[in-house]
């Protein structure tokens, strides 16, 4: 009620329901009655005027009628009166009777007049007026607005006697009128209000009350008092409007209780997964803990993986760069790990890890960071530590490991070989103090010493080349590498059946750099695992695209000795082909001959694994190798390449010739097609098509191009054909 | 438009009835009342208003009704007067001398106007440029009632004529009585007026006119006043009654008013020779003897 009440008095009466009511009422009112009021004047004071004139029309005429007895019989006192009489009539001024010569023939002159009086003051008697003046005094007071002159001839048998002048004045008209107008207008106000009154009073009753009442309800509403109903007992539109505020009232009722009965629910529901998702938050704290813990650990020795190693290596840098001191570096393995796993098996190798991590441990300080990198590798850090202390860690860390292990029930006696690179001297950045004591370790390691400091001996790459080793590893993840594609040519068809993949690395100074400038570098720093992962990846979505567009070939990818020693390689290789779904056989793997016999029982494993995928396998560069026949015999194998260092002499060397020929021979005695690499004329060319060569490859087919030309190669009927002519033109 | 013209007339018609009823008051009376007959020297209305206290006096002292008449001009005054219809008569000189000498009116009393039983006539004028009689000459005079008037046509007359002017040297026009003769001149309608020499001071003329812009050129020699006559057959004891009657009421001051509103100072006994004079100049202008 009160806000009600408040709101009533900020509103102005005329913007209120009542006002907007009543005030078009009151207007249409006064507008209705104002205007009859007015209409009634006009009509009032032109009906007077007109019975004025008529009046005076009348008098007017019967004097005429009557004067020309008393103008021919000189009664000038019977025309006095007669002008005094008519002079005495309602609205009239003057009335003279004037002579045709224009001499007046009557003196009265009512100086009480009003207009007269005010024109005429000097005049005191009614008598002192001469006919000039009665003329000028004609003139004069016809000059006034509120009088008409009226002139009414006199004449008896067309003889002009005279006229009778006779000044009107609508004064009394006027006001008579005016008089009657503002009576009429108070009669119209006072009906106006009475009637205004008397409807805003119907309306305040019958429709402003209710509506008040339902404005109090809703208000009542808003505060939430849902309790009290709005009595208003009206038939009308009004009162339905309440019985419907009513019910709406009681179904908000009805509605809020179950409302509030839902929010209680629902109160009990949150507070239950607030308890839940609590639990599930500690959990995931708790996983999340654990999976990080995973993410930066080694899950088999516990111990930080590579990822805390270069995250404190990058600290120990900023570290020792502000405090200007030093800090070693060391990457460490075991010596024979591989025999010891393939030997003894992998359990009885991880059981060892795990026994030397802890000898590692307790070897070092506190604050030292030992990391266990992948295989039997291990780096460590070694804080505020100039290389002196190092080589005392290092001769400790020998010593630890010296006592034999037991390792299920069996005594195993193992080194390790450590290489040492120390900031700032070998190198600014993680890449290159890592690189450093990687290329320190394999020194010590080659030459079965405990432990080895970098310097530049080790290495004539460095520090420039180490540099080029962290922008490979940086090339790799972004993808900065790519492929060039050398075709190989059926030397009877002329067509070509397949293209040998050849990575090339796009360096933003050095331009375009050769797989031979850095693929040994990666070999050497495991980075080559990753690079035949992505080089893998590039080839078999290129032969992918091919199929796509219907261009049937084979592509061949090198592979390292590191890949075919990796276990890991065939579930790679299976994957990326499943990806990109391609038919196994249209890839070939090359492996060099070097690599195979450097350890023929293990490369063997790998090479049937990825055989059984249906994956064609061929012999790279073969000649140099050594290869005994008796393993090659067991390899699953499809093809050899005779190393281009033969083909290119076979021209002029009868040797290389001879050994081309018996390396074909002896291939397709085994069922293996043959491939000459190095073919950069068309004699070689000629030669070894006559030599039954199944496959030619080189510079006088195509030179490695990129693969929006070697596409366009794809699609041209004869190679060797158009080759010839293209190098003929050239010439 | 005819038909309202025709009704205009007929309105006109009625009007002048209703004024003629007014005006002509019964002249015969056959019930023992005495018509008493007073010339038109001024409006009928002025003439009636002025007398009836009188009539009124004269019923009161003789016991019987005393009906005043009037006329609306000279001429039905004077066929009245031939016909003998007033008991008691007021007129002027020249009518009294013709109406003893042909029907035997007697006079029995007559005004004292102004303190004087005497009367001149006057010529006045409004004309700056006439300040004589001599200057009369070619100009129009009017006069008041008609020929038979005498102060205002008969005396004056006489006097041009004694200046050596005769009827011919100017226009005569009539006006109904000698105040209006007067406002002819005051209305331009005359340059000059013939009218008593107590005219200017009535107060018909004092009511219409100024009076004070009209100036005497001439005034004539003076006769005796407007007379009171009864018939020739009037008992002599209520002619000597009446007589009285106008005498006395000087005498009595309540009546004083009865004087007054007649318009004299008092009524003197009049015999008839006092209108010799009179008859010698009706003569001299008219020359007829009366």
């Amino acid at each position: 009620m009160s806000t009600s009440s408040t709101n009533k008095t900020n509103k102005s009466w005329f913007s209120s329901l009542a006002g907007k009511f009543i005030l078009p009422i009151a207007t249409i009112l006064t507008i209705t009655l104002g205007g009859s009021a007015m209409h009634t004047y006009t009509e009032d004071k032109n009906a007077a005027y007109n019975s004025m004139i008529n009046k005076i029309d009348n008098l007017g005429q019967l004097f005429v009628q009557i004067s020309p007895n008393a103008i021919l019989s000189y009664d000038f006192e019977s025309l006095n009166n007669f002008m005094e009489s008519l002079t005495h009539t309602e609205d009239i001024v003057y009335a003279v009777i004037v002579s045709p010569e224009g001499n007046p023939m009557t003196s009265y002159i009512d100086i009480n007049n009003e207009f007269i009086s005010k024109d005429n003051h000097n005049h005191s008697h009614k008598h002192d007026f001469d006919r000039h003046d009665i003329i000028n005094l004609m003139k004069e007071v016809g000059l006034h607005s509120q009088v008409t002159q009226k002139i009414y001839p006199i004449n008896i048998e067309k003889q002009e006697l005279g006229n009778i002048y006779v000044g009107l004045s609508n004064t009394r008209i006027e006001e008579k009128t005016r008089n009657l107008f503002l009576q009429q207008l108070f009669v119209s106000l006072s009906i106006i209000i009475i009637l205004s009154f008397i409807i805003y009073s119907i309306f305040k009753y019958n429709t402003l009350k209710p509506i008040t009442q339902l404005i109090d309800g809703s208000v009542r509403l808003s505060k939430g008092n849902l309790d009290k109903t709005v009595n208003v007992y009206s038939n009308d539109e009004l009162g339905d409007l309440a019985d419907c505020f009513n019910t709406m009232m009681g179904n908000l009722k009805t509605n809020i209780k179950e409302k509030d009965e839902i929010l209680n629910q629902l109160k009990d529901l949150n507070r239950n997964l607030e308890n839940r998702v609590e639990q599930r938050t500690t959990e995931l704290i708790e996983v999340n803990k654990e999976l990080e813990h995973l993410a930066l650990h080694d899950t088999l020795t516990g111990l930080p993986n590579r990822s805390v190693i270069h995250g404190s290596l990058k600290h120990n840098i900023q570290f020792s760069k502000v405090k200007k001191e030093q800090f070693c570096v060391f990457m460490m393995d075991l010596d024979r790990f591989k025999e010891v796993n393939d030997t003894l098996g992998h359990d009885f190798g991880d059981e060892l890890l795990v026994a030397v991590s802890e000898r590692l441990s307790t070897s070092l300080r506190d604050t030292d960071v030992i990391a266990r990198l992948g295989g039997d590798e291990f780096a460590i850090i070694l804080p505020q530590t100039p290389i002196n202390d190092a080589i005392f860690i290092a001769n400790k860390i020998r010593k630890k490991m010296e006592p034999v292990f037991m390792i299920q029930s069996q005594a195993l006696s193992i080194s390790v070989s450590i290489g040492i690179s120390n900031y700032p001297q070998h190198g600014h950045d993680t890449t290159a103090l890592m690189k450093a004591a990687d290329v320190a370790m394999y020194h010590s390691k080659n030459n079965h010493i405990s432990h080895c400091i970098y310097h530049d001996g080790l290495d004539n790459r460095s520090p420039d080349q180490l540099n080029i080793m962290g922008e490979l590893r940086d090339a790799i993840n972004n993808k900065d590498l790519c492929l060039f594609y050398q075709p190989k040519v059926d030397t009877k068809s002329q067509k070509i059946i397949g293209v040998e993949a050849l990575v090339r690395w796009n360096h933003h100074t050095r331009g375009l750099v050769f797989p031979d400038d850095f693929v040994p570098f990666a070999e050497q720093t495991g980075l080559i695992k990753p690079l035949t992962s992505l080089v893998l990846r590039l080839a078999i979505q290129q032969l992918s695209e091919w199929n796509k567009q219907d261009i049937n070939v084979s592509m061949a990818v090198n592979l390292s000795m590191h890949d075919v020693q990796n276990d890991d390689f065939p579930d790679l290789l299976s994957s990326i082909i499943e990806q990109h779904q391609i038919n196994q056989g249209q890839l070939m793997l090359e492996i060099t001959e070097s690599t195979i016999m450097s350890n023929p029982e293990s490369v063997m494993a790998v090479l049937e694994e990825i055989a059984s995928m249906g994956v064609q396998l061929s012999i790279d560069d073969f000649g140099t190798g050594y290869s005994s026949l008796s393993n090659l015999k067991k390899m699953p194998v499809n093809e050899l390449k005779i190393d281009r260092s033969f083909v290119m002499d076979m021209v002029k060397d009868k040797d290389d010739r001879a050994i081309v020929e018996s390396t074909i021979q002896l291939a397709h005695s085994m069922g293996l097609k043959v491939v000459a690499e190095g073919v950069e004329t068309n004699e070689i060319s000629k030669q070894l098509v006559e030599l039954n060569c199944d496959i030619i490859q080189g510079y006088y087919i195509s030179k490695p191009i990129p693969v929006d030309e070697i596409t366009n190669m794809l699609t041209k009927e004869s190679v060797l054909t158009s080759s010839t002519e293209k190098k003929s033109r050239t010439r | 438009m005819k038909n309202k013209k025709q009704s205009k007339k007929l309105i006109v018609i009625f009007l002048a009835l209703i004024s003629s009823t007014c005006f002509q008051l019964p002249v015969f009376a056959d019930d023992g009342s005495l018509i008493m007959g007073v010339f038109p020297r001024r409006p009928a209305q002025t003439t009636i208003q002025a007398f009836t206290p009188l009539a009124e006096y004269l019923s009161e002292k003789l016991k019987r009704e005393v009906k005043l008449v009037t006329t609306y001009d000279f001429t039905s005054f004077w066929q009245d007067i031939e016909k003998k219809k007033y008991d008691i008569v007021h007129y002027n000189q020249y009518q009294y001398i013709q109406s003893h000498k042909e029907f035997g009116y007697q006079v029995i009393v007559m005004n004292e106007e102004f303190n004087k039983t005497t009367i001149s006539s006057v010529l006045i004028s409004k004309n700056p440029n006439i300040t004589s009689l001599k200057d009369i000459a070619g100009k129009t005079i009017a006069f008041g009632g008609g020929p038979k008037a005498m102060v205002s046509y008969i005396l004056p007359i006489y006097t041009l004529r004694n200046a050596g002017i005769t009827n011919f040297q100017f226009k005569s026009i009539f006006a109904i009585n000698p105040p209006n003769a007067m406002m002819s001149v005051y209305f331009d309608r005359a340059d000059v007026a013939g009218v008593g020499n107590k005219v200017v001071e009535m107060s018909d003329v004092k009511n219409n006119i100024s009076a004070a812009k009209l100036k005497i050129i001439s005034q004539s020699e003076e006769i005796s006043q407007l007379p009171w006559a009864v018939k020739n057959n009037m008992p002599k004891e209520l002619k000597s009654t009446i007589q009285e009657l106008f005498i006395n009421l000087k005498n009595d001051d309540k009546n004083k008013i009865i004087l007054s509103t007649s318009n004299v100072t008092n009524f003197v006994i009049a015999k008839d020779s006092d209108y010799n004079r009179t008859r010698e100049i009706v003569f001299e202008v008219t020359g007829v003897q009366y």
